[in-house]
């Protein structure tokens, strides 16, 4: 099995303060700091990457004002793990995103900065490189808050230290389906590692997609986190080989008819509801990893989130109804499908 | 100078309004900043009438003072409520929440990389060393001396601040 079959992306994320600046729930009364605090920003990240900049509600940026980007938008940014759900409830928040989508620097979250570097397949070493040489570029213009033993610090205690969570997104059906995931997530939350679903808790219908991710980690250093969440990756890989093993030797030839049968489905629907595409797809890839199928993995990954909801209300430029998505949902799996075939 | 109030803490903020100015520390002048915006005070009487010697309520209100941070304004019950500090100064001021907090998480001190390190040693350069870029820099520099009354180095900075908005390398 390769591993580019069950490893989907690597993200990592800072949470950062700055000095004589209340966190974000406390901001309102404090627009003259926060302008200038923004300015900076918004300059540094210019200065480092092509970016838009999205804001939560109406706010004047480095003298622009800058329209709330609207539910639609917002949701779409959740929809493919741009922005946090979270981001969305702050009255002063908002994010500069790259062009080329691998990095978000989201201002008043829960933290007055929150940067991100997400790349496809299992790179969080390189992530962090790239995500922190726009971190010391903002330490450079901001009096970034720091105490001696505690670390970053941050307005949740949980996140005090290096402020830093490193995130593997993985799709590991056999293991749910076989019902050892249950036990993995106990054991391995027993070592400040969390396991959960990234579309959903308990999400099997949802394309069995997990993100692996460091808990409270205070006192740990990057490269402790990096190493730790790396070797949970790599167990789990082998594990999830192991339990694929496990069902083809249970199913045969019957998990081979449901991945075909829904690989028949993704090519051949016209119109195509949210989770039955994400059964689908889910089946399809397991028929990758099985050899029964080829296509090329990396592009079914970046399939999955251009047919979400709100993502494809946006790509329409206006709202849909859910029947008017499903046919857009059909019409462009189709096509990625027949598109992503390698010999 | 001490505040003009509490009589305690250093002046960290002068008010000035129509009914004549007052010095204030940061912990009252963030609490007048709150009673206003609330609509609990008219001004500076109504404020300072609160905390008259013959109010019934001064001795409570400056008793509960203690627990504000000076920075934001953020009391130790709504720390405990939401999990979740103010401000940077609130681990200072509330340090003993923040050890209780830490020990909670394992208490292991943090030995990983501090990025401003190279930030530091940047912003620890000659005045004449600094460019159009350290701009932001120098203003928040001019900040810190004037509020510690650093009269000289604060000339300085401005100065610099001066020069470079000049055009002048």
């Amino acid at each position: 099995m390769n591993i580019q079959d069950v490893i989907v992306s690597s993200r990592i994320r800072f949470a950062r303060n700055i000095n004589n600046l209340p966190f974000p729930h406390l901001l309102a009364g404090n627009e003259a700091k926060l302008q200038e605090f923004l300015n900076t920003v918004q300059n540094v990240c210019a200065s480092k990457f092509d970016s838009d900049l999205y804001t939560v509600n109406s706010m004047n940026i480095g003298g622009n004002l800058y329209e709330g980007a609207g539910d639609y938008i917002l949701t779409m940014l959740v929809e493919n793990h741009l922005i946090s759900p979270a981001l969305g409830r702050s009255k002063l928040g908002g994010a500069i995103i790259s062009k080329d989508k691998t990095i978000s620097v989201m201002f008043n979250e829960e933290d007055h900065l929150r940067e991100q570097c997400i790349l496809e397949g299992f790179r969080l070493k390189e992530a962090y490189e790239r995500l922190l040489e726009i971190d010391l570029a903002l330490h450079d213009k901001l009096d970034i808050a720091y105490k001696k033993g505690l670390g970053h610090i941050t307005a949740c205690p949980t996140n005090l230290g290096a402020g830093m969570r490193a995130s593997v997104m993985m799709f590991l059906p056999a293991l749910d389906l076989g019902g050892d995931l249950r036990r993995l997530i106990k054991k391995y939350a027993a070592e400040d590692v969390t396991i959960r679903g990234v579309y959903g808790e308990g999400s099997e219908a949802k394309g069995f997609m997990y993100q692996i991710s460091n808990q409270a980690a205070v006192g740990w250093s990057e490269e402790k986190i990096i190493a730790k969440v790396e070797s949970v990756v790599k167990e789990l890989c082998q594990l999830e080989e192991q339990a694929r093993r496990a069902i083809w030797d249970r199913k045969g030839v019957n998990i081979e008819d449901q991945i075909m049968r829904a690989y028949g489905t993704l090519l051949f629907a016209r119109v195509l509801g949210s989770d039955e595409f994400m059964i689908n797809i889910a089946n399809v890839k397991l028929g990758v990893g099985y050899g029964l199928l080829k296509l090329d993995i990396p592009s079914i990954n970046r399939l999955i989130p251009k047919v979400l909801p709100y993502t494809l209300s946006v790509k329409a430029g206006k709202k849909l109804s859910p029947h008017e998505r499903d046919i857009m949902r059909a019409k462009i799996v189709r096509e990625a499908l027949l598109a992503c075939k390698t010999k | 100078m001490l505040c003009g109030l509490c009589k305690k803490r250093p002046v960290e903020a002068i008010v000035k309004t129509d009914e004549g100015s007052a010095n204030l520390c940061g912990a009252c002048f963030q609490r007048y900043r709150l009673l206003k915006a609330a609509g609990e005070i008219e001004g500076l009487s109504d404020y300072f009438y609160m905390f008259d010697e013959f109010n019934p309520i001064t001795a409570y209100l400056v008793r509960t003072s203690e627990m504000v941070c000076p920075s934001c304004g953020t009391n130790l019950n709504a720390i405990k409520k939401d999990y979740k500090f103010g401000c940077s100064k609130c681990y200072d001021f509330f340090s003993d929440q923040a050890d209780k907090y830490f020990e909670e998480l394992g208490g292991q001190e943090y030995k990983g990389r501090y990025f401003g390190y190279e930030s530091k040693k940047k912003q620890s350069r000659k005045l004449s060393e600094m460019t159009v870029d350290d701009l932001p820099l120098l203003m928040r520099k001019l900040q810190e001396a004037r509020d510690n009354q650093e009269l000289s180095r604060a000339q300085a900075i401005d100065r610099r601040i001066q020069q470079l908005k000049g055009g002048k390398q």
